[in-house]
C-alpha cells in the first residue's frame, strides 16, 4: 500500500511539475509571474471536454487541447504582460494575470457550470490495471507519468539544445542584450507563454482524464501548489520545478497514508517554508543569479 | 329596477375594487432578505433554493401580498463565503428586510446566526446541517441538522445491509457540515454496533482521491460512511470505481440537493443519501406534486441546474418563505408596520411556533432547529433523480 501510494504520488507530483515548469518558463524569461497560468491548466480539462463532445478522439484532443491553449497563452501574453516589461511592473502584471485568470474561470462557469463536468472516455481507459512487482497498477496514470516526463524531457532538451533554446536563454539573462543582438524578443515571449499555457493545458487534461472530471475550481489550487513548488524548486529553474513537483506529489499522498490527509496542503506550505529556510533561493536556485535580474 | 341595481351594484364593486387595488398599491412593499449561493461550486443549491422561494412569493403576490402589501425579495448571491453572507446580511438589515432567509450552509449559517441575534433581526435557515450552531430567539432553523438525519439514515441503512459491519468514514474535515456529518456517522455506527475501521480525512480543496481511495481500499471495508459536498463526492466515487473498490457509500444529505444524481456516473450505483423529498408522487403532501411540476419547468429554464430538475429539499425554501408570510399575514403586518416592530413580532412568532405543515411536516426543537422525518434515498440511475431506498412499509 504504502509503495503504491508512492507511485501514485509520483504520477501527481509530474502533474505539479508540469504547470510549475510553465511558471518557472515564464518567470526566468520575463521576471514575472503568470497568475493566469493555473486557470489555463483548469481550462485544459475543459478543452479536452469540449473536443471529446465534439466527436474528436483522445489523441486528437491532446492536440486540439495544446494548441488552443497555446494560442490562449499568446493571449494572456498581449494582454497581461505585453504593455507591462519594465522592471518595476511587477504588480501591474501580475493583478493583471490574475483579473485574466478570474475572467477565465467566470466564463468557464457560464459555459460549463460550477459543478464538475463528467468526462466521457471510451470503454476501460479508466480502470484498465496492470501488475507490476505484485503491484496493481492504474494503466492510465503510468502513462500520465510516461507523457508527462516525456515532455518535461522535451522542453529541457528544447532550452538547452535548440536555437529556440539559446534565443530563451538569452532573454532571460538579459532582454537588452539580446534584442542588441538581434533577437525578437517579443516574439520569444509570445513563444515561452505558448509553450508553457500548452504544458499547463495538457496537465490539466490528465488530471481530467485521471480523475475523469473537469472542474473549474481546480486551477486556484493546483496553481497555488505550483507556485510554491517553482519556489521549491528554485524561481526560474526547470529541473527544480521538477524536482519539487515530485516532492510535493509524494508528500501529500504520504500524508494521506498517515492519515493527515486533511493537513496535504499544510504539508505543503510547511515543506515550502521549510526549504526556503534552509536554501533561500531554493533547491536549485542561486541568490546571485536573482540579484542580477533585478 | 333590477337593470338598476345591478348597475348600482356593478358600480359599487367596481369602486371598492378599485379602492382596495389603489390601496394595495399605495402601501410599501415588505421586503424579505435572501442570501443563497449564485456563483461557486454551491450555485446548484443557491439556484433551487432561490426558485423555491420565489414561487412561494410569487403565488402570495398574485394573491395579492400580505395584508395589502407585496413581498419585495431582496436576493443576492453570499457566493458560499462566511464573509459574503456576513456582509449581505449586515445590508439587507440596513436595508430593512423584516426578516432573512438564508444563508445555506454549515460555515455560512454559523457566521450570521450570531450577528442575527445581536443585530435582533430573524433570520431562517432551511439547509444547513452542522448540529448546534442555530441561536434562539433570532437565528432558526427548519431544517432537520445532522444529529437528527444520519441516525434516522444510518438506521435505514443497516436494515437495507444487514451483512455491514466494518465501516470506514471519511469526509471534508475542514467544512462545518462535512465535519459534523462525520462526527455523527461515527456516532451513529457505534449506536448500531458497526466496527469503525478508521475515519479518512480530506478538505474541500481536494482535488485528487486517489491517495484517499487507496487508503480506504487498503482497510477493506464492507461499507464507506461519507460526509462532503458533491464534487468531493464525484471524485472519490469515481477514484472508489477505479480502484475497482465496489461497496455501497453512505452520503449525509449534502449531495441530496443540487445536481448530484444528474451528474453522477462511476460508482451512481453504490451511492445512498438522507433526504426527506424526492421527485416520487406524494399525494398525501397536498400541493406536493404540482410543486414538483412547477419547480421541474422553472428549473429547467435556469442554465446552472442540470435536468432533469432534482427537487429535493427545495420544498423546504418554500415552505420557509411561507411560514413567514403566514406569520406576517397572522400579525398584521404590512409595508407600513415599523421595522423593528414587525422583525419583534415575526421572532415571537417563530419562536412560538411548534408544528409547520407546508410541503413538509416541520416540528420545531428547544434548540431552534426543525424535524423532519428523512429516510435513506438513492439514485434511480435511468432517471438520474433520488428514489427512497426501502419501501414505504419498511421505512
Amino acid at each position: 500500500m504504502l509503495v503504491e501510494q508512492i507511485v501514485n504520488g509520483v504520477v501527481l507530483g509530474s502533474m505539479y511539475a508540469l504547470i510549475a515548469q510553465g511558471y518557472t518558463l515564464v518567470f526566468g524569461v520575463l521576471d514575472k509571474l503568470n497568475f493566469a497560468h493555473g486557470e489555463v491548466f483548469m481550462l485544459g480539462g475543459f478543452i479536452c471536454l469540449a473536443s471529446i463532445a465534439l466527436g474528436a478522439s483522445l489523441p486528437i484532443a491532446i492536440l486540439v487541447t495544446a494548441i488552443v491553449s497555446g494560442l490562449l497563452g499568446l493571449l494572456v501574453e498581449f494582454v497581461g504582460f505585453r504593455k507591462f516589461r519594465s522592471a518595476d511592473a511587477h504588480i501591474t502584471a501580475a493583478l493583471s494575470s490574475f483579473a485574466i485568470g478570474l475572467v477565465i474561470i467566470d466564463l468557464s462557469q457560464k459555459v460549463w457550470g460550477a459543478e464538475p463536468v463528467a468526462l466521457t472516455l471510451p470503454g476501460t481507459l479508466q480502470t484498465a490495471t496492470i501488475s507490476i512487482a505484485g503491484l496493481k497498477m492504474v494503466v492510465l496514470r503510468l502513462a500520465i507519468l510516461a507523457i508527462s516526463l516525456l515532455l518535461m524531457l522535451v522542453l529541457y532538451l528544447v532550452v538547452v539544445k535548440t536555437s529556440l533554446g539559446r534565443r530563451i536563454r538569452a532573454v532571460a539573462e538579459s532582454p537588452t542584450k539580446a534584442a542588441l543582438f538581434g533577437i525578437n524578443v517579443t516574439r520569444v515571449n509570445q513563444q515561452v507563454f505558448f509553450i508553457a499555457s500548452a504544458m499547463a493545458a495538457l496537465a490539466g487534461l490528465a488530471l481530467a482524464v485521471r480523475t475523469g472530471y473537469a472542474s473549474t475550481d481546480v486551477g486556484f489550487t493546483f496553481g497555488l501548489k505550483a507556485l510554491a513548488i517553482m519556489a521549491i524548486g528554485g524561481m526560474g529553474d526547470i529541473r527544480g520545478a521538477l524536482i519539487g513537483g515530485l516532492l510535493i506529489g509524494v508528500l501529500e499522498a504520504l500524508a494521506f497514508q498517515w492519515g493527515l490527509g486533511q493537513l496535504a496542503d499544510v504539508f505543503v506550505w510547511l515543506f515550502m517554508i521549510a526549504i526556503l529556510l534552509v536554501r533561500p533561493a531554493g533547491l536549485f536556485g542561486t541568490l546571485v543569479s536573482k540579484e542580477v535580474r533585478a | 329596477m333590477n337593470r338598476r341595481r345591478f348597475a348600482a351594484g356593478c358600480a359599487v364593486l367596481t369602486g371598492a375594487l378599485a379602492s382596495s387595488t389603489l390601496f394595495a398599491a399605495d402601501k410599501p412593499p415588505i421586503k424579505i432578505g435572501v442570501s443563497v449561493p449564485l456563483s461557486g461550486f454551491q450555485t446548484p443549491n443557491g439556484t433551487m433554493y432561490r426558485i423555491g422561494i420565489t414561487m412561494a412569493i410569487d403565488d402570495v403576490n398574485k394573491a395579492g401580498g400580505v395584508n395589502g402589501s407585496q413581498i419585495q425579495l431582496v436576493i443576492d448571491d453570499d457566493q458560499g463565503r462566511a464573509d459574503q453572507a456576513v456582509l449581505l446580511f449586515r445590508r439587507h438589515v440596513a436595508d430593512g428586510v423584516v426578516a432573512s432567509l438564508g444563508p445555506i450552509s454549515g460555515t455560512t449559517w454559523e457566521s450570521v446566526a450570531p450577528l442575527a441575534d445581536s443585530l435582533k433581526a430573524p433570520v431562517l435557515n432551511f439547509t444547513a446541517l452542522k448540529p448546534g450552531i442555530s441561536k434562539k430567539p433570532y437565528a432558526l432553523r427548519l431544517h432537520p441538522p445532522d444529529d437528527l438525519m444520519v441516525p434516522e439514515g444510518v438506521a435505514e441503512f443497516v436494515k437495507k445491509f444487514p451483512k455491514v459491519k466494518k465501516i470506514v468514514v471519511a469526509g471534508d474535515l475542514k467544512e462545518a457540515s462535512g465535519a459534523s456529518g462525520i462526527n455523527e456517522f461515527q456516532k451513529s455506527a457505534k449506536a448500531h454496533g458497526l466496527q469503525l475501521l478508521d475515519t479518512v480525512g480530506f478538505d474541500t480543496r481536494t482535488t485528487d482521491f486517489s491517495p484517499t481511495a487507496i487508503k480506504i481500499r487498503g482497510l477493506a471495508p464492507d461499507a464507506i460512511f461519507l460526509s462532503a459536498f458533491p464534487p468531493n463526492v464525484l471524485a472519490l466515487l469515481k477514484e472508489l470505481d477505479t480502484q475497482g473498490l465496489q461497496v455501497p457509500v453512505l452520503v449525509n444529505a449534502l449531495i441530496w440537493p443540487g445536481n448530484f444524481p444528474q451528474t453522477v456516473s462511476a460508482g451512481a450505483k453504490n451511492v445512498y443519501a438522507i433526504g426527506f423529498n424526492t421527485n416520487e408522487s406524494a399525494l398525501e403532501i397536498k400541493g406536493h406534486d404540482e410543486f414538483t411540476v412547477r419547480y421541474a419547468k422553472l428549473s429547467g429554464a435556469t442554465t446552472s441546474l442540470a435536468k432533469p430538475a432534482n427537487v429535493a429539499n427545495a420544498t423546504i425554501a418554500y415552505d420557509a418563505a411561507m411560514m413567514l408570510v403566514g406569520i406576517m399575514k397572522e400579525k398584521h403586518i404590512d409595508g407600513t408596520t415599523d421595522v423593528e416592530k414587525a422583525r419583534s413580532e415575526i421572532t415571537n412568532a417563530l419562536n412560538a411556533l411548534k408544528t409547520w405543515r407546508g410541503l413538509n411536516d416541520i416540528t420545531m426543537k428547544d434548540t431552534g432547529d426543525g424535524y423532519i422525518r428523512s429516510h435513506l434515498i438513492e439514485i434511480d440511475v435511468a432517471n438520474k433523480a433520488w428514489k427512497y431506498s426501502l419501501p414505504k412499509a419498511q421505512r
